[in-house]
């Protein structure tokens, strides 16, 4: 059975690969990219059903990574879920408002983590049947 | 001279008093006083020399006659000229034939194309200090006479003064301008150093709690048994592992937290809250804390709205509430009320736990005082808690209040405006810290 994808983006990483052994376990296929060029191109490579965006990253940062996922067509489908260690005022609302789907800061419980994400994609880990 | 052609000499020479003390800008009322004199004296030429107070040199302010703007470019030394020398003598001269006193610049009448032959010159003196000199010129031999001098020096102490006072509000304004644009440097190299620290604090955030997060998911993922079998001593462990991490992340909040509120960079949502919703929520937060150690824990809300922040309340109200259920022993009580006080919110919280002393009470919102006389040893916490949640109840215009007896329990207080408008101007007796 084919899995959910999960593509995380963010420059540490640490976080990455911890996050990475967190969402694997819980049964997703994980992609990683630590800066916004290359995950804006990956992205588009291998469509992931998800994608987690850091927002302070060197260079590009997480918005304006989220804006270019939203004004591309191929890829302005993919939900995506706001992962940052910087606490903003209503964070929820200004990623949503951005176009995203959710918001988790860092440090994360991995349960509260999992729960995000099986939110957005449904009861599990497995692909719907294409 | 006639009496009455003294008398209107006088009179015209009085309206030059009016002149130098009228509104009008410097270089027009030291313009209009030569004229008159000129006029006054039937004269061709006038010129008024000051001195630069830096070069100590006469420059010409005022020549009115042929070459003004020639003349304007020449500077006298100190003795130098017949203008030089009365500045230096600080005494009035009355020269009838220029052209056969040594003292005279001959060179002044070749540049001008004028024969000086007549002259009047008197100094400007300030407090024994020459500030210029005064010339008024005839081309014609044996025009002045003593009645003439005695009439410009009428007027030259006043004009010396109205001449130092312009010079001094001149410096001044200078002066205030200087310093306005130091201080606007100031201002603009302190917001620099603010954006400068706000940029610290947050790459600091990022810096310390990345590491510590990455440690704490592993921990729990190795904890979870995600990466193999964990027997219950390794998970003891690691569970002291992740209570550590948590700590020093809670730790490094609070510093922030201070850091932020203390370099005056804390961003406040305020927005009407409900207070009932607001409580709860800490209250079921809290609740297992409280069934550990057996505490009747209540609560009682009047519902409303509050206006805060509200996580900036929560944050408050688990500080206070925290703390209550922390020092109350097993089997106590622990009560948090929420009720409206006219234009204010008041939120108490009500614990049986050992109570304070006055001289404990002061020390409570000091940063890292924690109270060690009260059996704290095994209590964890930074001593920060308290502190933060007082600056951030007063950032919000509200103040914190709190009654305590030793044996007698505590009771922590904070109140809050209702709307926007309402300023923290009620007050009670107790610890108002």
């Amino acid at each position: 059975m084919p899995k959910n994808k999960v593509l995380i983006i963010d420059d540490e990483k640490l976080i990455v690969k911890a996050t990475s052994l967190v969402i694997r376990l819980a049964g997703y296929e994980i992609l990683s990219a630590y800066d916004g060029k290359s995950g804006i191109a990956l992205a588009k490579k291998v469509k992931p059903d998800l994608i987690l965006l850091d927002i302070m990253m060197p260079g590009m940062d997480g918005w304006q990574v989220l804006k270019i996922l939203k004004e591309s067509p191929d890829v302005s489908d993919i939900p995506v879920i706001i992962f940052t260690a910087k606490e903003y005022i209503r964070g929820k609302e200004k990623s949503v408002e951005a176009g995203a789907v959710d918001y988790v800061t860092k440090p994360f419980e991995p349960d509260e983590l999992i729960d995000a994400i099986t939110r957005v994609l449904g009861s599990g880990p497995a692909a719907a049947s294409q | 001279m006639t009496a009455q052609a003294l008398h209107e000499r006088y009179l015209r020479i009085f309206e030059i008093g009016h002149i130098l003390v009228s509104t009008l800008d410097f270089n027009e009322v030291m313009d209009l006083m030569m004229k008159k004199l000129r006029d006054i004296f039937k004269s061709e030429v006038s010129s008024l020399l000051l001195v630069d107070p830096k070069t100590n040199d006469l420059v010409f302010q005022v020549a009115l006659g042929p070459a003004e703007k020639t003349l304007k470019q020449f500077r006298l030394k100190m003795g130098e000229g017949l203008a030089g020398y009365v500045a230096q003598e600080q005494k009035p001269l009355i020269i009838n034939d220029a052209a056969n006193d040594e003292r005279h610049q001959k060179n002044f009448d070749s540049i001008t194309d004028f024969k000086t032959h007549s002259m009047m010159v008197a100094p400007l003196v300030v407090r024994n200090v020459t500030i210029g000199v005064v010339e008024v010129i005839n081309a014609e031999r044996g025009r002045f006479y003593q009645e003439d001098l005695d009439a410009l020096m009428l007027i030259t102490p006043y004009a010396a003064i109205a001449i130092q006072n312009a010079r001094y509000s001149m410096r001044l304004e200078q002066m205030v301008a200087a310093r306005t644009e130091e201080l606007q440097r100031a201002n603009q190299r302190l917001k620099e150093i603010d954006s400068a620290k706000s940029e610290f604090l947050s790459s600091t955030t990022h810096e310390l709690k990345t590491p510590l997060g990455a440690i704490k998911t592993f921990l729990s993922v190795i904890i979870s048994g995600g990466l193999g079998p964990v027997n219950e001593s390794q998970k003891e462990i690691l569970h002291d592992c992740i209570e550590s991490v948590n700590r020093l992340l809670r730790m490094i909040n609070s510093l922030l937290d201070i850091a932020r509120i203390e370099a005056g960079i804390v961003d406040l949502d305020i927005q009407p809250v409900d207070v009932e919703k607001a409580v709860q929520g800490v209250f079921r937060l809290l609740r297992i804390e409280a069934d550990k150690k057996k505490i009747d824990f209540s609560m009682q809300v009047t519902p409303g709205r509050v206006h805060a922040d509200p996580d900036k309340l929560t944050q408050i109200l688990i500080n206070f509430i925290g703390n209550a259920l922390k020092y109350t022993p097993k089997g106590g009580k622990v009560r948090v009320e929420a009720d409206k006080l006219g234009a204010e919110w008041r939120f108490r919280v009500i614990d049986t736990g050992p109570g304070m002393s006055e001289e404990q009470m002061a020390k409570l919102f000091i940063r890292f005082k924690r109270l060690k006389d009260i059996a704290t040893e095994d209590i964890a916490g930074t001593g920060l808690g308290l502190a933060i949640s007082k600056k951030l109840v007063e950032l919000q215009k509200g103040r914190v209040v709190v009654h305590s007896k030793p044996g007698e329990g505590s009771t922590f207080a904070f109140y809050m405006p209702t709307s926007p408008e309402k300023q923290n101007d009620l007050s009670e007796d107790g610890c108002n810290a």
